[in-house]
């Protein structure tokens, strides 16, 4: 039987994390209905065993591994292809993506690339360090980071970003 | 990127929701156990199914499972599986080494290219991955070196890296995993022949709760000679129409070549640009550039400004992508885009090119 979760670490895991997780949903949903039902697929299976981890970067590099692959599973699943309920409810607001914003132009781009573009642009992440991420080969990163930033080069340069 | 940034800096949970989460994963957590055996029934279903497809006396059962492998990457809906029943050329031909047999599963494709399905397991029914902690995550799950060569004893034959297919879900504890190369472009063709795929070492990154990273690997040398054989199920649409598109309706172009499958798209246009319509469009209070270099890089631009969509009859609409090539010097531009998923051509309405639609025919 696991040791039960204290409400210090389970505010310390909420805080620290389900912003990182709800962001890097919606690059891949692009909609934030299931971000919370995210969170807490990720959170309980970090909890069901819960001993440390080696770092703080390693405890948050598995953050970003599970909810990454339960975004797959959510994309994949039968049961996300039927309608939305109405009271789709206690949903965040996505952002509002104003035509011709970088972001609106990121969101057409494919979910592939939107996760490359908001893990390097947003967390900081080298491309080497995304393809161990993302479970792709270095290069195959650094082909999307390219192609992303291509397609984004009018908008980028306005931004005055190199 | 600051605004960017900015907008994602916005999006977060309010400390309400916050609070309520704490509330719920407090009380959620006695659940786990029985949540995680829901999964682990999954991938026992998973086993079986990939047990299946791996029995040798089931030929129509081969062409199920396959199919039921496609279903993950191309769409599991019925009318795609309907459609990947139909272009999915069953194959089965396989090698073993260290105990580990790589099967070439299935091939199909269009006059733009080709998809394989592959699947890599273990013979004695043990997991692939072997002395790996069962609820460990995986990444960066990769060959060594793979190569694939179409007609490889001829002067005209064609090869093509192995370099990055896709995978489907994975645990450490399944037998096998299939995984999925397409290869479908402005420069490609339909590929029949004598092939040859070769696949060096398959290795997996690990992070677990006590490991950082590891890496794991199956050691082997799979070389396995097929025949790759499929059929086209392209349909060729109308062409010599003009269209405009790009900023303030500066391209004009005409269609040189348009077909479509369930798999792709691909059009071939001829173009020339309007410099002056584009000039009429630059704004200074909305760039930073002189107005010289702005016109010269949205010139450049406009290609990849001509939206080409998909108009589906459920009334949604598909952006094909930017996937292109280019002759600058003669003015013509290919796109060729593969789409996400199957999209069976009885439900899409008609090609959208700039400001020019196009009917599809309905059978």
């Amino acid at each position: 039987m696991p040791p039960s979760l204290t409400r210090q670490e389970a505010e310390r895991l909420v805080n620290t994390y389900a912003d990182l997780i709800l962001r890097l949903s919606y690059t891949y949903l692009s909609h934030t209905h299931d971000a919370q039902d995210i969170c807490q697929t990720v959170f309980l299976k970090l909890i069901e065993r819960r001993p440390a981890f080696a770092s703080s970067e390693h405890e948050k590099a598995w953050i970003i591994r599970t909810t990454i692959n339960a975004c797959k599973d959510h994309l994949k699943s039968h049961w996300r292809k039927t309608t939305v309920p109405i009271e789709a409810a206690r949903h965040v607001p996505a952002p509002a993506a104003e035509p011709g914003s970088i972001l609106a132009s990121v969101n057409l781009l494919p979910p592939k690339y939107r996760a490359v573009i908001y893990l390097h642009y947003y967390e900081g992440y080298t491309a080497p360090e995304i393809a161990q991420l993302l479970g792709r080969l270095p290069s195959t990163v650094n082909t999307q980071l390219r192609r992303g930033r291509e397609q984004l080069k009018t908008l980028l340069e306005k931004e005055g970003y190199p | 990127m600051k605004d960017y940034r900015s907008q994602f800096d916005a999006l977060r949970f309010s400390p309400e929701e916050k609070q309520a989460m704490v509330e719920s994963l407090l009380a959620a957590a006695p659940e786990t156990r029985r949540r995680m055996s829901h999964k682990k029934r999954v991938h026992v279903l998973i086993a079986a199914v990939i047990a299946a497809a791996l029995c040798a006396a089931c030929a129509s059962g081969a062409l199920q499972a396959a199919i039921q492998s496609l279903s993950f990457f191309l769409g599991n809906q019925p009318e795609q599986t309907q459609v990947l029943g139909e272009m999915a050329q069953p194959i089965g031909a396989s090698v073993t080494d260290n105990g580990v047999t790589l099967t070439v599963d299935a091939v199909l494709g269009d006059k733009n290219g080709y998809a394989i399905l592959y699947t890599l397991s273990r013979d004695d029914g043990g997991p692939l991955l072997q002395n790996v902690d069962p609820d460990a995550n995986l990444y960066n799950i990769h060959f060594d070196d793979g190569l694939l060569t179409i007609d490889p004893d001829s002067d005209n034959f064609y090869i093509s890296p192995v370099c990055d297919p896709l995978f489907t879900a994975f645990r450490p504890t399944d037998n096998a995993i299939h995984f999925f190369e397409e290869w479908i472009g402005p420069n490609m063709e339909q590929m029949n022949g004598p092939a040859r795929v070769s696949l060096q070492n398959f290795r997996a990154g690990i992070v677990s709760m006590e490991i950082e990273k590891e890496e794991v690997a199956v050691e082997g040398n799979w070389t396995v000679d097929f025949q790759m054989t499929y059929q086209d199920s392209s349909i060729e649409l109308p062409i010599g129409q003009t269209f405009h598109g790009g900023t303030n309706g500066a391209l004009t172009g005409q269609i040189k070549e348009l077909r479509l499958s369930p798999l792709s798209l691909y059009v071939t246009y001829s173009y020339q640009i309007d410099e002056e319509k584009i000039a009429e469009a630059y704004d200074p209070a909305m760039t930073v550039e002189p107005k010289e270099e702005w016109i010269k890089n949205e010139i450049d631009c406009q290609n990849v400004e001509t939206a080409i969509f998909l108009n589906l009859k459920d009334g949604t609409r598909e952006d094909t992508g930017f996937n292109g090539d280019r002759d600058s010097e003669n003015k013509i531009e290919t796109r060729s885009s593969a789409f996400s998923e199957i999209i069976p051509l009885d439900t899409i309405e008609s090609i959208s090119i700039g400001d020019l639609t196009i009917p599809v025919p309905q059978s």
